[in-house]
C-alpha cells in the first residue's frame, strides 16, 4: 500500500472544521441577538437604558392581552395537541397494519405539510365564512400538522421486528390488545417526540391565525393567542414587552423540551 | 363480525383520506368558479390583469431556492462535524440545536430582526435569506441520518484522501441522499410558506412573497386569490411528488435519545 | 413518472417566465386604445351690454377661452365626455379614464366655451378603439 501523506491538520480539527458555518450563522443571528433581547427585557426603554429587571415581565404578566393570548394558547395545547394525537396515532396505526393498498393514502394526509397555509387558510375562510368560534382554527392546525406526526410513526412502526407481532398473534392476542401492549410502547420514544414536536407547533400557529383571518392584527377574542401578542408588540415597537414576551416563551419551550427529550430517554429501553 | 369491522375501518380511513384531501381539492375548484359557472376567467384575473403576483411569485421562488441551496452546503457539513468530530459538549450543543429547532418563530423573530438591522440587512432581500439559512432543522434529521450510515466506507476512503470535502462528497451524500430529498422538500416548502420574515423585515413591495400577497385579501380582486393559491401550492406540489418516497425513510428522527 | 414531473416542472416554470415578460403588454393589448389631449384656449365673441352717460350699449369683444370641440362634445347630441384619472386595480396605480358632463356657455364655428367639468390641466380623451365606461382601464396610445 502506497504510504499516503500525513495532512497536518487532524481529522478530528478537520470535522470540527464543518460545524464552524453553522455555528458563526447560529451565533450572529440567534445567540448573540437573544443575549440582547434578554438586556432589552431587563431595561426600561432603549434609551435611557436603566435596569429596571423584572419589571417588563410583571408588566406582561398582568397584560390583559397577555393573559387572553396565554389562555387560548393553553387551550389549544390542551385540546388540539390531544386531538392531533390520538387521531395521527390511529390513522397511522390503520395505514401501517392495514391493507397495503390502502397505503397509496397516506399522501393526503402528509400533503397538507407542503400545502402552504395561506393557500389553505384562504379556502378554510371561505367555507367556515359563518362559524364563529375557534374550532376552525384548531381543525387547521390538525389538517397541517397531522402529516408529521403520521411521517414519524410510521417510520418508527416500520423498526418494530415482525416476529414481535407474530409471537403475540401465536398467543392469541387481540389487535388492539397488541397495539396497546406492544406496538404502542415500543414506538414511545416516538410518540413523546409528537406530542412535542406537537405543542411546539402549536406555539407557531400564528401564521394560520393570521391567515385566515385575513391579514388582521386583532383576530377575535378567542383566537388571540402568544404570537399575536408579539407579533402586534413587534408592529408597535414595543421592544420591551416583546422581548420579556419572547424571553418568557423560550423559557417555556426550553423546559417544555427538556421535559420531553427526559421523558424520551426514560422510555428508552 | 370481525370482517365488517376491518371493511368498515377501510372504508372510515378512505372516507377520512378524502376528507383531508377536500381543502386542496376545493381550493383548485374554487379557482375555476365564478358565480358556481365554470370558468376561466379568474386565471385571466389573475395572469393578465394583476401583474404584482409576478413579483412576488419570483421573490418566493427565489428565496425559498437559494436558502435550500445555501442551506444544504451548511447543513451537510455540520451534520457531518457530528457525527465525527469528538469535543467535550457535543450532546450539550446538540439539545442546544434541538432546543433552537423547536422555538416558535416568535421567539427568534425578534433575535433575527435585532441581528439583521445591526448588520443593516433590513429590507434586502438577504435579510429574508441569511437567517433562514441557519435554522437547525436540517442539521438535527440528518445528524440523526448520518448516525445509521455505514462508516467503513469512510473509513476506506480516508486511507486515500485527506480532503473531508472529497469524503463528504463521495462518501457521505451518496448514503444519505434520501435524507438530503427529505430535507430538501422541508425546508423548500417551509420557505415558501414564509409569512412573518417578510411582513416584518421588509417594506418594499417588491421584494415581498406570495403569502403576504395572498394575506393582503382586500387589496386585490376577489377573483385572484383562489388562482393564485392555486399557482402557490403547485411548485411544492411538484416537489412533494418528486421526493414523497424519501420522506417516511428520510425522516427518521423522531427518536432523538 | 418522474421524467413527467420533470417535463411539467419545467414546463410550469416557463410559461411564467413567458406570462411574467408578455402579461402586461397583452393586457395593454387587449384595453381600449385612446388618444388623449388637453383642450386648447380658443377666440370666442363676447355680447357685453353696458351703459355709457346713461344710454344702453352694446360691444362685441374677443375672450381666450377653454374651449371642446363641437364633434366631441355638444350638449345638443352627447351626454358625456371622458377624461383621464388615476385609477387603483389590484394593488397598483393605472391609467383610467372618468366620465364628466361638461358645463359649456358660447360658441363658435367648431368649439364649445367650458365653463365647468374640465379644467386645463385635464388629458381629455378624443378618440378610442372601444366604447368607454366610467372608471375603465385605457391605454394611451402616443399622440
Amino acid at each position: 500500500m502506497k504510504p499516503t501523506k500525513k495532512s497536518r491538520i487532524p481529522w478530528n480539527i478537520k470535522c470540527l472544521f464543518c460545524l464552524v458555518p453553522s455555528l458563526v450563522g447560529i451565533t450572529i443571528f440567534f445567540v448573540i441577538p437573544y443575549f440582547r433581547v434578554l438586556y432589552y427585557s431587563l431595561i426600561d426603554n432603549q434609551f435611557r437604558r436603566n435596569f429596571v429587571w423584572l419589571d417588563n415581565y410583571v408588566k406582561t404578566i398582568q397584560n390583559e392581552y397577555f393573559q387572553l393570548a396565554f389562555k387560548n394558547s393553553l387551550l389549544l395545547i390542551l385540546i388540539a395537541v390531544p386531538a392531533l394525537i390520538l387521531s395521527s396515532l390511529s390513522i397511522s396505526l390503520m395505514l401501517s397494519f392495514g391493507l397495503k393498498k390502502l397505503r397509496v393514502l397516506r399522501t393526503a394526509f402528509v400533503l397538507p405539510l407542503v400545502i402552504p397555509t395561506a393557500s389553505a387558510a384562504l379556502i378554510w375562510a371561505t367555507f367556515f365564512a359563518n362559524v364563529d368560534n375557534v374550532l376552525p382554527v384548531y381543525l387547521l392546525f390538525i389538517w397541517k400538522n397531522i402529516g408529521i406526526c403520521i411521517i414519524l410513526m410510521t417510520a418508527a412502526f416500520t423498526c418494530i421486528d415482525d416476529s414481535v407481532f407474530e409471537a403475540a398473534k401465536l398467543d392469541g392476542a387481540k389487535r388492539f390488545t397488541i397495539h396497546r401492549k406492544i406496538t404502542i410502547p415500543l414506538i414511545m420514544p416516538t410518540l413523546i417526540f409528537s406530542i412535542l414536536i406537537s405543542i411546539v407547533s402549536s406555539f407557531k400557529v400564528f401564521k394560520e391565525t393570521y391567515l385566515y383571518y385575513g391579514g388582521t392584527n386583532y383576530p377575535p377574542q378567542y383566537s388571540y393567542t402568544l404570537q399575536y401578542y408579539m407579533n402586534n408588540n413587534f408592529l408597535k415597537l414595543d421592544y420591551q414587552s416583546l422581548a420579556a414576551s419572547a424571553v418568557f416563551t423560550s423559557l417555556l419551550v426550553f423546559v417544555i423540551v427538556i421535559i420531553g427529550l427526559l421523558l424520551q430517554r426514560r422510555y428508552t429501553w | 363480525m370481525v370482517k365488517i369491522g376491518k371493511a368498515g375501518k377501510n372504508i372510515f380511513l378512505v372516507l377520512l383520506a378524502a376528507l383531508f384531501f377536500l381543502p386542496v381539492f376545493m381550493t383548485v375548484g374554487m379557482s375555476f368558479l365564478d358565480n358556481n359557472m365554470p370558468t376561466f376567467q379568474n386565471y385571466a384575473d389573475l395572469l393578465f390583469d394583476c401583474f404584482v403576483f409576478y413579483p412576488v411569485f419570483w421573490n418566493s421562488v427565489l428565496y425559498a431556492a437559494v436558502i435550500t441551496i445555501i442551506g444544504l452546503l451548511v447543513i451537510i457539513p455540520a451534520a457531518f462535524g457530528f457525527s465525527h468530530a469528538k469535543f467535550k459538549g457535543k450532546g450539550a450543543l446538540f439539545i442546544f440545536y434541538i432546543i433552537l429547532m423547536m422555538m416558535p418563530l416568535q421567539v427568534t423573530i425578534l433575535p433575527n430582526y435585532i441581528g439583521l438591522r445591526d448588520l443593516g440587512l433590513i429590507n434586502t432581500r438577504l435579510g429574508i435569506i441569511l437567517p433562514a439559512c441557519f435554522s437547525p432543522f436540517g442539521v438535527v434529521v440528518m445528524s440523526r441520518y448520518m448516525q445509521s450510515i455505514n462508516n467503513s466506507v469512510i473509513e476506506a476512503m480516508r486511507m486515500e484522501t485527506n480532503s473531508v470535502i472529497k469524503i463528504i462528497f463521495h462518501a457521505v451524500i451518496p448514503q444519505i441522499r434520501i435524507c438530503i430529498f427529505a430535507v430538501v422538500l422541508f425546508v423548500f416548502a417551509d420557505c415558501w410558506n414564509m409569512l412573518e420574515q417578510p411582513l416584518l423585515f421588509l417594506r418594499d413591495i417588491n421584494l415581498q412573497t406570495l403569502p403576504v400577497f395572498l394575506s393582503n385579501t382586500e387589496k386585490y380582486a376577489g377573483s385572484v386569490l383562489f388562482p393564485a393559491a392555486v399557482l402557490f401550492m403547485f411548485p411544492v406540489l411538484l416537489l412533494y411528488n418528486f421526493f414523497s418516497d424519501s420522506l417516511e425513510k428520510g425522516l427518521t428522527f423522531g427518536d432523538l435519545s | 413518472m418522474r421524467v413527467l414531473n420533470i417535463i411539467i416542472t419545467l414546463i410550469f416554470f416557463a410559461s411564467m417566465v413567458v406570462l411574467t415578460v408578455t402579461a402586461r403588454d397583452i393586457h395593454n393589448a387587449l384595453l381600449p386604445q385612446v388618444t388623449a389631449r388637453r383642450l386648447t384656449q380658443e377666440d370666442f365673441e363676447f355680447v357685453i351690454d353696458f351703459e355709457y352717460d346713461g344710454i344702453p350699449q352694446t360691444a362685441v369683444i374677443t375672450q381666450k377661452r377653454l374651449a371642446i370641440p363641437k364633434e366631441l362634445y355638444n350638449p345638443d347630441t352627447s351626454d358625456a365626455v371622458f377624461v383621464v384619472t388615476t385609477i387603483y386595480i389590484n394593488g397598483e396605480e393605472r391609467v383610467g379614464v372618468r366620465r364628466v358632463v361638461p358645463q359649456t356657455n358660447e360658441k363658435n364655428e367648431g368649439f364649445y366655451e367650458v365653463t365647468g367639468g374640465i379644467s386645463r390641466s385635464d388629458f381629455v380623451i378624443f378618440t378610442s378603439s372601444k366604447v368607454l365606461e366610467d372608471g375603465a382601464e385605457v391605454f394611451i396610445l402616443a399622440s
